[in-house]
């Protein structure tokens, strides 16, 4: 399933999210089960099958690391195939630093740097972004799918500061 | 289920016929039901012109059963039969009790293993919460009818935003039970933010904080253009005015220097004093509650709004945390929020509004009546599901589900498959394969919620993939498909992919009743009340028959260009098929013919909605969703 395709546009990484915003709410208000009501079993399924479709193309497309892998699927490329987990060895040793200091920021129910921690790794998110769109664009799919690696990491790191933020609030 | 859809059959909508639909908010403590008149939603009193029932019912020692005020007047003196905040044991066991709870009333559990759907014993037997919640919705259901004059078409009902599968399926069946066609189960939440954004013409992010009677829940919408979209919800299904009552009500026996555990009756005396006392210090500062024993006992105590915020401020403070994480998982700053809007009669204490105040830096709205909002947004949902509203008026919601789905893995560990707040209508599949070699069975567990471990999370269901061919361990590829409707409730399947076998169920069977247990209550119903079970099924088949005819009909007509020439033919000779036998007596015939048409339509309806997807993708002109870098 192209997720790109179900939205009506070309596949790329660099997406305006409001545009993408605007175009969900236009199709699931085209196919959305509440418009067929009234409608036949089957047009209630078909609007079904299309919400469930339109729902899952936007949860793939509007955050950056699902649209990245979803890249590199339409390529043929799984990025997290468990076949081939090898990354570079310095991004490796960055990633126990940051797990070292996630650790010692719960360990000390220290929320501000906990937040601290939150923004850098949304702009280190950000910025790898940009290089895999070059990558990209540049079709050295090898670099991007690295990349996106990195990329799905960070992500982690950011939902488990997450977690210890919401933990921490209660 | 059709069994239910008692409206007569319209085959052709006059513009001027409106269907009879309402909302109903089904509160722990109180219900109400609405409608549409005149494009104004508005909530339907009763004789004595009160708008909101009492949650209450009583089971009488002459047979009887009295709803609302009538019952709860009997809580004093008849304490066991009079069966209040019922809503706090919808979809619970006997295992899920709060000792408090438990205090109330005489519980029991058919299985006896305390697993299960619970019953509450009263003098007309052990009845569920979802036969006490019929109950409720039975008597707003009859006032409708009478204040609306004629049989409903159909009922949008409320639930917590926070109510699991669980919650919502017995929601469903006392719904059922009560012979509503339920057209949807709505969020509180979102019902309370279409009420509030329809009427206010409201743009932007909204952060809905409601707090009802038993249940606290917090969504966070953008409302574009009629479009209502939640980003996040979070709540506590255990939280709510009740619970303030309770503390003062502890406060009091503590004080008091009571020890002995008090009776059912003495216990109800105390929770409506505190709860009148409450209710005064939302405008005074200072409140007596006052219990009369009984044989010339009494008691009183002065406690001041301070004493009142301190003690409570715990209770408030929980629901902050729900509101901060709902704003995390919606990723939305405090700031970025438009306004606050409150619901539920405990929103008025003014403890509540000040924490409000202080999160977000300005005084939350709270110009409706919280009490009314969520009924009120059930009637306009409930208006255009049953097909009143004009074409081009119609508004869209896109909710979310609350808590993750999930299936049970190796070592008690939870695989989650969906992910709270997705958006629904939602569907993802898993793939799983076999340990053992020649293994031909399958157990899947089926649970809800956030924690890791299959213990601290929901039991939804169980159920066997049989007959996976014997392969050796790990070559079995078994997908599990979980599906999450409109209305927020689960339905699973398994399939192994290398044989097709294949298993479905929709999850239910560890509560809520069976679809078996439902029809034999009803026919029960029926046969007390001397209608014929017959009749009533072929006047069914024929309402289902007619309104596929009427609906398939418009379509073919709209989009006649969409089906070639002996397609058209095929289906209008399967349209006067079914037409001819809908003037007959077999139902059973009608049903079968209804479906087969409903089959052959399947192309079609798929050919429809693509042109449908075509259109939304060519009817605005955005340049492009690329980002120009």
């Amino acid at each position: 399933m192209n997720s790109f395709a179900t939205f009506g546009i070309e596949p790329t990484f660099a997406l305006d999210l409001n545009a993408l915003a605007v175009r969900y709410r236009d199709l699931q208000s085209a196919v959305h089960p509440d418009r067929f009501a009234n409608a036949t079993d089957a047009e209630q399924r078909a609007a079904m099958a299309r919400a469930v479709e339109v729902n899952d193309a936007y949860y793939t497309l509007k955050d950056p690391v699902r649209r990245a892998m979803h890249l590199l699927t339409l390529q043929g490329i799984d990025a997290l195939a468990a076949s081939d987990t090898s990354m570079p060895v310095d991004f490796l040793m960055e990633q126990v630093e940051w797990r070292e200091a996630l650790a010692d920021a719960r360990l000390k129910e220290d929320t501000d740097r906990l937040e601290e921690l939150a923004a850098e790794i949304t702009s280190i998110l950000r910025s790898l972004g940009d290089t895999f769109d070059a990558a990209w664009r540049g079709e050295h799919l090898t670099v991007a799918t690295t990349l996106a690696r990195k990329m799905r990491f960070m992500q982690k790191l950011a939902e488990e500061v997450d977690s210890a933020l919401s933990d921490l609030e209660q | 289920m059709a069994l239910l859809q008692i409206s007569e059959p319209n085959e052709s909508p006059e513009p001027h016929t409106r269907r009879l639909a309402v909302g109903i908010d089904l509160g722990t403590t109180s219900s109400l039901v609405a409608t549409l008149r005149n494009a104004v939603p508005e909530c339907l009193p009763d004789a004595d012109g009160r708008s909101m029932l009492p949650s209450a019912v009583r089971y009488g020692e002459d047979g009887a059963i009295d709803v609302g005020a009538a019952a709860l007047a009997r809580r004093g003196d008849d304490a066991l039969n009079t069966i209040t905040s019922v809503k706090r044991f919808m979809g619970r066991s006997v295992a899920d009790l709060r000792s408090d709870a438990a205090a109330r009333y005489q519980f029991s559990t058919p299985t006896g293993d305390g697993k299960g759907q619970l019953k509450i014993t009263t003098r007309q037997g052990a009845m569920s919460p979802v036969e006490i919640s019929a109950e409720i919705l039975r008597s707003l259901k009859d006032r409708a009818e009478q204040s609306l004059g004629g049989p409903l078409y159909g009922a949008v009902i409320t639930v917590p935003a926070y109510f699991d599968d669980a919650q919502r399926q017995a929601t469903k069946d006392a719904a059922k039970l009560a012979g509503l066609n339920v057209l949807r189960l709505l969020n509180e939440p979102t019902a309370a933010a279409v009420a509030y954004g329809l009427d206010k013409q409201a743009e932007g992010t909204f952060l809905i904080y409601d707090l009802g009677g038993g249940t606290f829940d917090v969504s966070i919408l953008r409302l574009s253009r009629g479009v209502f979209e939640v980003l996040a919800t979070a709540g506590d299904t255990h939280l709510g005015g009740d619970d303030f009552d309770a503390a003062l009500a502890k406060h009091a026996f503590d004080t008091w220097g009571l020890t002995r555990a008090l009776s059912p009756t003495g216990q109800a005396n105390l929770h409506a004093a505190a709860r009148s006392a409450k209710e005064q210090l939302t405008t005074m500062d200072t409140a007596t509650i006052k219990v009369n024993w009984g044989c010339g006992f009494d008691s009183s105590l002065d406690v001041s709004r301070e004493q009142f915020t301190a003690l409570t401020q715990p209770l408030v403070d929980r629901t902050l945390t729900a509101v901060k994480r709902a704003l995390r998982d919606a990723r939305v700053k405090p700031d970025e929020i438009d306004g606050v809007v409150l619901v539920g009669g405990a929103t008025r204490m003014p403890h509540v509004r000040s924490a409000l105040l202080a999160h977000f830096g300005k005084p939350p709205l709270a110009d409706m009546n919280p009490d009314e909002v969520v009924a009120l947004g059930a009637a306009i949902q409930a208006d255009q599901l049953a097909g009143n509203s004009k074409t081009g008026d119609e508004h869209l919601l896109l909710d979310v589900i609350p808590l993750s789905l999930g299936l049970e893995t190796m070592g008690g560990l939870v695989e989650k498959i969906i992910p709270r707040n997705s958006t629904i209508p939602v569907a993802k599949a898993q793939e799983f394969t076999t340990f053992k070699d020649g293994q031909t069975a399958m157990a899947l567990h089926v649970v809800q919620g956030e924690r890791e471990l299959v213990a601290d999370c929901r039991s939804l269901a169980r159920f066997e993939l049989r007959g996976i061919p014997p392969m050796v361990a790990g070559a079995a590829r078994i997908r599990v498909t979980f599906q999450v409707d409109a209305d927020g409730l689960l339905s699973v399947s398994a399939t192994e992919t290398t044989s097709d076998v294949r298993a479905d169920i929709v999850v239910k069977p560890s509560y809520g009743l069976g679809d078996g247990e439902i029809a034999s209550m009803l026919q029960s119903a029926f046969a007390a009340a001397g209608s014929d079970m017959q009749a009533r099924a072929l006047a069914e088949a024929r309402v289902d028959a007619t309104a596929l005819i009427a609906a398939l009909g418009n379509a073919v007509e709209a989009d006649r260009a969409l089906l070639s020439d002996s397609e058209h033919a095929a289906l209008a000779s399967q349209i006067a098929h079914l037409r001819q036998l809908t003037e007959g007596g077999d139902h059973r015939a009608i049903v079968r013919a209804t479906e087969a048409l409903n089959v052959a339509s399947t192309e079609f309806a798929g050919r429809r909605m693509d042109r449908a997807v075509r259109e939304a993708l060519a009817g605005r002109t955005i340049d492009s969703i690329e980002k120009i870098v």
